[in-house]
């Protein structure tokens, strides 16, 4: 008998809230239920924008959800960095998407502007608008 | 009009006009440079060139993101910006090379069509 799926996934690590506080519990829920959503997902973390320091992270082994947290850090900041040059009154981001060949990786920026969720999943598994959705859905918690 | 038809940056640009007419600004972009082999803008308050410059940065630094992470097999295909009432969209070439940057507005295009018109035109420019 085939056993399914199982044995094929990579054994996945939970990590403590890197922040033990009330915002690092908070983070840690949220990535909770964004898991609960997208049981399928290779990565997640609630990362704080300023300092890029992740405040509750997910990552399946091999993959380095703290130091993509800092990258994805500078790329919102970046982003933000584009808009002001630009002079675009009124916006502001609400998520980055960025499509590799296997894998997706979602950012969006949290309602009040101070953390950012970071979610990384294989095309394979989940589509695009559902992991929006699920991450659009969470924000607004 | 920053773009002259005759060489394959400009036939894009015009391509990508003439797929999206209510398009906000588009650009070519060689990424080393961050200059516009090919621009267009429909609002005066829209300069593709600052934006073309800024988004080479994004773009860069997602570069080092994934070269940071050591994802083996991957390569940016497109990263997507959502804003409260914009979107904007940059379509890698050439395994980063160049890049097409495009930004609408969120209530005439949608997000699906937007990159499908990019995905032609990238089609075209390889």
């Amino acid at each position: 008998m085939a056993i399914p799926l199982l044995l094929t996934r990579p054994f996945s690590l939970l990590k403590a809230p890197a922040v033990n506080d009330a915002r690092g519990q908070a983070a840690a829920a949220s990535l909770a239920r964004v898991r609960a959503e997208i049981p399928e997902l290779l990565a997640a973390a609630v990362v704080d924008l300023a300092s890029g320091r992740p405040l509750a992270s997910f990552g399946r082994t091999g993959l380095q959800p703290e130091r993509a947290a800092a990258c994805n850090a500078e790329v919102i900041r970046q982003q933000q960095r584009a808009l002001c040059a630009l002079g675009l009154p009124g916006e502001r981001i609400e998520d980055i998407l960025v499509s590799l060949r296997e894998q997706v990786h979602l950012l969006r920026v949290s309602a009040d502007g101070s953390r950012f969720l970071y979610v990384a999943v294989s095309t394979d598994d989940t589509n695009l608008a559902l992991a929006r959705a699920v991450l659009r859905q969470e924000s607004l918690v | 009009m920053a773009y002259s038809a005759s060489n394959a940056a400009g036939k894009a640009v015009q391509n990508i006009l003439a797929d999206l007419p209510q398009l906000l600004a588009v650009a070519i972009v060689d990424t080393q440079s961050g200059m516009t082999l090919a621009s267009h803008s429909n609002s005066p308050a829209f300069d593709p060139d600052t934006a073309a410059a800024y988004n080479t940065e994004v773009v860069k630094q997602k570069q080092k993101a994934m070269a940071a992470l050591k994802l083996q097999g991957e390569q940016i295909d497109d990263i997507l910006i959502s804003l409260t009432n914009q979107l904007h969209l940059i379509n890698l070439l050439e395994g980063g090379k160049k890049f097409i940057y495009l930004a609408v507005n969120a209530r005439d295009t949608n997000l699906a069509i937007a990159r499908d018109v990019l995905r032609q035109q990238a089609e075209l420019l390889k």
